[in-house]
């Protein structure tokens, strides 16, 4: 038995007549003791998912089961072993304080109030609120409230737990204080199963066990990120160092674009610089000979010097790469060969989805 | 700031005000709160004094104690919303819209913000006076036999109209200082403008004359702008003498006007040692 | 899908923690802001006093103070039931506590009936404070003669005030935005048809008709009986028409309390909406 298993699972809104496929055929699959990581950008279909999941949504076709439960038709038993926290949200009344919230939220799952006392103690020491314990939650700064927004989600202590972007707004010692914190929590207890959904490739590289990566409402690849990385092994990736003006967007995006077209290129993007929080560009090939681009997570060069991270099919290609990019004006000033990263077989995935 | 720039900025206050005030975008809210609020308001007090006067024995002054309570009513109509709206302003910029620390650090003066806001609210309490001036006496005279001793001829209308503005200037004042507490303190955004409301609805001789309250509490009827505003309509609605009431309004507007000025330029003050222009409510 | 004796009682315990847990953030928030109390009592209080003095200035009969008095210390309950318990859940949604409950075991209904429970029990505490207070204030006098029929008839309008307020909660939910405005809207009509200032059912001036609508809502079979027993010296035999009413409308108001948080919660995961912030 699966811990999460989805079958065929679809979703359609209606929007003033539109309809939006948001999920399109999921099958995934959890086994329990496992953290799956679900990747993808904006309205990929990922909140969408977790809500179905969490009985909050009904689908339009198609069937999911927690711990053999059926979603729909079994909520309650679902209900029980489920727990859900969204980043950025933090539920509870503010009149209230850390403990009181804790205490109410255990309630609504029936905690006897010896096991609520100590679960709450717990949690309190292990989200490092001690010293909020009796401070009325209106009071709390914006990271203590989420912690105590995660602890609230471990208060029935789950089989399942979902994080629907649960590192947004943390700063990067929180961020990773709770990725740590979510691992050793699965490891303690392999009946224990998180879903996390998240942007960020290297959040679900350093936690996950799993990774699937949603776009447009389809899961395009689901597996180890190793797996995920060595599916890349007859493609490669290399690093082109281009002097150009920094400030110019719009010849940048014409780079973009003319390496995308030339052969053998499955897709091309900007390296980042520096902080990994910007955006920056990137255009891939679809099956169909399309293209699609976008901005990525990134930023943009600022040293007059512009990195453009290609992957190519066959790095006998790369000759022609760059006698093209010469031919073009730019001045190459290096080409580097490169380990795929998850960044990369991100893309690439993206790239094989008809656009 | 020149006069011209603190007329524009008056006119824009009014402008966004009036934007902000009568919300077009829905006009089941619009009316629900100018017309069928204050109409049920008037109502009210014209059935009380219909039951209360059918089960007492009083004949000879029914008409004119109807005047006075129906009046009183429609007219209270003026500081109720103006006060109601500046206090909750706060709330609504600070907590729901969280602009109003945009506002204050603009170089644009916050008062003339008010002042437009007020004003603006003035002119929707007008509609809502004529509105329920007009059903309500149409619905007593018909219903209940209860004429309003008007006659359109002897209405003084120079000092009924250039009592309004008078009013309303003393009533954005009061405005202001309840605006200026809810600055400082958060506990009372929802209550400060009931508190006010029934104070001055017991106190300004709406209902029944203030010397019929104990004496210390009747003197703060005295002092009150809403009481003399009252007492100047009611006087040039009947073409009475309004001389000596109309002093008193002007002076209680004029001390009002100072008491708010000064208040709020304190209240503002200590807002900003506080933190408490920008900061969330707390529950 | 089988469900043994165990787990009626399972949720059955569950949901009665829910009820006490739900009802003690309620009065957990009156012992926090006394300052929401005391505003609850003082403002009725002003315009309870205007309108006495207005009867006064009319020269009614002395019992018409107690008849206000009555009537401000019963409007207490319908300010709750309208803002404490009509607009909280849409409350709960705008601060994303709705989908919370949506997502435990809890039963809605639970939720709902501890929010009403913690309401009604504080209120009643102001509504007494309410009574007393103008009491004092005021020389009124009270005909107290069958107290087991004034009980009988407060917890019925109670219930039936309550389960109203349960059932506007849904459908407040379901209009959306305009909660608050509607809230705000039935405040005067209440003022008026109910009676809170003056007799209603047993006065001359309302139609027959105007009287069957003001029925709709409990407070005006429970104003009107509460003023007749505690004022009036009347007995239980005076009120049967009341209790009659009012236990209808208990026994429409509750079902149907419950069938509008079903619609709500299908038409929320139907759509995707209602229960979840942002939308
Ligand atoms: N209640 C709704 N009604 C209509 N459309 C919706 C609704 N909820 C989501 N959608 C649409 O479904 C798609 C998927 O949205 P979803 O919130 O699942 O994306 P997401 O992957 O979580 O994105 P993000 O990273 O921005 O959180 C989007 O196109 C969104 O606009
Ligand atoms: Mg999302």
């Amino acid at each position: 038995m699966y811990a999460v298993e989805t079958i065929e699972l679809s979703r359609v809104f209606e929007l003033k007549g539109k309809s939006i496929l948001a999920l399109d055929d999921v099958n995934i699959r959890i086994g329990k003791g496992e953290i799956l990581g679900l990747l993808g950008a904006n309205g990929a279909g990922k909140t969408t998912l977790v809500k179905i999941l969490s009985t909050l949504l009904l689908p339009s076709k198609g069937s999911s089961y927690i711990h053999g439960h059926d979603v729909v038709k079994e909520a309650k038993q679902v209900r029980r072993i489920i727990n859900l926290v969204s980043g950025g949200e933090t539920p509870g009344y503010g009149m209230l304080t850390v403990r009181e919230n804790l205490w109410f939220f255990s309630q609504l799952y029936g905690l006897s109030s010896s096991t609520a006392r100590e679960r709450i103690e717990m949690l309190i020491r292990d989200m490092e609120l001690e010293q909020y314990r009796d401070v009325r939650m209106h009071r709390l700064s914006t990271g203590y409230k989420q912690r105590l927004n995660l602890a609230r989600g471990f208060i029935n202590d789950p089989k399942v737990l979902f994080l629907d972007e649960p590192t947004l707004g943390l700063d990067v010692i929180n961020a990773k204080h709770m990725r740590k914190y979510i691992r050793e929590w699965v490891n303690a207890d392999k009946t224990r199963t998180i879903l996390l959904t998240t942007h960020y490739l290297a959040e679900a590289e350093e936690v996950c066990d799993k990774i699937a990566i949603i776009y447009k409402g389809r899961i395009v690849a689901y597996e180890s990120p190793s797996a995920l990385k060595s599916s890349l092994s007859n493609g490669v990736s290399i690093n082109v160092e281009i002097f150009s003006d920094p400030t110019a967007i719009a010849s940048r995006n014409s780079m973009v674009e003319k390496i995308s077209r030339s052969s053998g290129v499955l897709a091309c993007m900007l390296e980042p610089s520096g902080s990994d929080n910007g955006y920056h560009d990137y255009m891939v090939k679809h099956e169909g000979g399309s293209y699609s681009n976008g901005r990525y997570d990134g930023s943009i060069s600022s040293d007059g010097l512009t990195r453009v991270r290609i992957i190519l099919d066959d790095d006998s290609k790369i000759p022609d790469l760059v006698s093209t990019l010469v031919l073009n004006g730019y001045k190459v000033l290096s080409v580097r060969k490169d380990q795929p990263t998850l960044e990369d077989v991100y893309m690439r995935y993206i790239g094989m989805r008809e656009g | 700031m020149d006069r011209e720039g603190v007329i524009r900025a008056v006119v824009q206050g009014v402008w966004l005000g009036w934007k902000v005030e009568s919300n077009w975008t829905n006009p089941f809210v619009f009316l629900t709160y100018l017309i069928a609020k204050p109409i049920a308001s008037v109502i009210l007090v014209g059935l009380v004094f219909v039951i209360g006067s059918t089960a007492s024995s009083i004949q000879g002054s029914r008409e004119d104690l109807f005047f006075y309570t129906f009046t009183g009513a429609v007219f209270f109509i003026y500081p109720a919303t103006i006060v109601i709206s500046l206090a909750y302003l706060v709330h609504e910029d600070r907590a729901k819209y969280e602009v109003l620390k945009h506002v204050y650090i603009t170089p644009s003066s916050i008062q003339t913000y008010i002042i437009g806001r007020g004003v603006a609210s003035a002119i929707n309490a007008s509609v809502s006076v004529a509105v329920s001036l007009l059903v309500g006496s149409i619905i007593f005279s018909n219903y209940f036999a209860l004429n309003l001793p008007i006659s359109a001829s002897s209405v003084d209308y120079l000092t009924l109209l250039s009592s309004i503005p008078l009013g309303v200037a003393a009533f954005i004042s009061l405005g202001m200082v309840l605006y200026s507490i809810n600055l400082v303190t958060f506990k009372l955004q929802y209550s400060l403008s009931e508190y006010t409301t029934g104070i001055l609805f017991l106190l300004s001789g709406v209902v029944f004359p203030p010397k019929m309250l104990p004496y210390p509490i009747s003197f703060i009827g005295e002092v009150l702008p809403t009481t003399h505003f009252l007492n100047v309509v009611r006087s040039s609605l009947l073409g009475y003498n309004a001389h000596e009431s109309m002093a008193y309004l002007l002076l209680s507007t004029i001390l009002t006007i100072a008491v708010a000025l000064i208040f709020m330029r304190r209240m503002e003050s200590i807002a900003r040692v506080k933190g408490t222009i920008d900061r969330k409510a707390e529950y | 899908m089988s469900r043994g004796r165990g787990n009626i009682k399972d949720d059955l315990i569950l949901n009665l923690k829910v009820v006490y847990a739900r009802a003690y953030v309620r009065l957990k928030g009156l012992l926090r802001e006394p300052h929401w109390s005391i505003a609850e009592v003082t403002i009725p209080l002003l315009s309870l006093c205007a309108y006495i003095y207005m009867y006064t200035m009319l020269d009614a009969p002395i019992e018409y103070m107690a008849f206000v008095i009555v009537g401000g210390a019963m409007l207490a309950f319908w300010s709750n039931v309208l803002w404490g318990v009509s607009a909280q859940l849409y409350w709960e949604k705008e601060t994303g506590m709705l989908q919370h409950y949506m997502l435990s075991p809890a039963s809605r209904l639970a939720v709902l009936l501890g929010m009403a429970a913690g309401g009604a029990l504080n209120t009643t505490l102001r509504s007494i404070s309410i009574l007393l207070v103008g009491t004092l204030l005021f020389p009124v006098e009270y005909n107290l003669l069958d107290i087991n029929a004034l009980l009988i008839v407060f917890l019925l309008t109670i219930t039936a005030l309550y389960g109203m307020g349960m059932l506007f909660a849904s459908l407040f939910l379901l209009y959306g935005r305009e909660a608050t405005h509607i809230a705000d809207l039935l405040q005067e009509p209440i003022y008026l048809f109910s009676g809170i200032y003056y007799p209603v059912l047993s006065s001359q001036i309302f139609s027959q008709a105007v009287k069957l609508v003001a029925s709709i809502i409990p407070l005006t079979f429970g104003i009107d009986a509460i003023r007749l027993l505690l004022i009036m010296g009347k007995g239980m035999e005076d009120v049967l028409l009341h209790i009659v009413g009012l236990s209808l409308l208990v026994a429409i108001l509750l079902p149907s309390s419950y069938i509008a948080l079903r619609k709500m919660e299908d038409v929320s995961k139907r759509h995707g909406r209602l229960t979840l912030r942002w939308q």
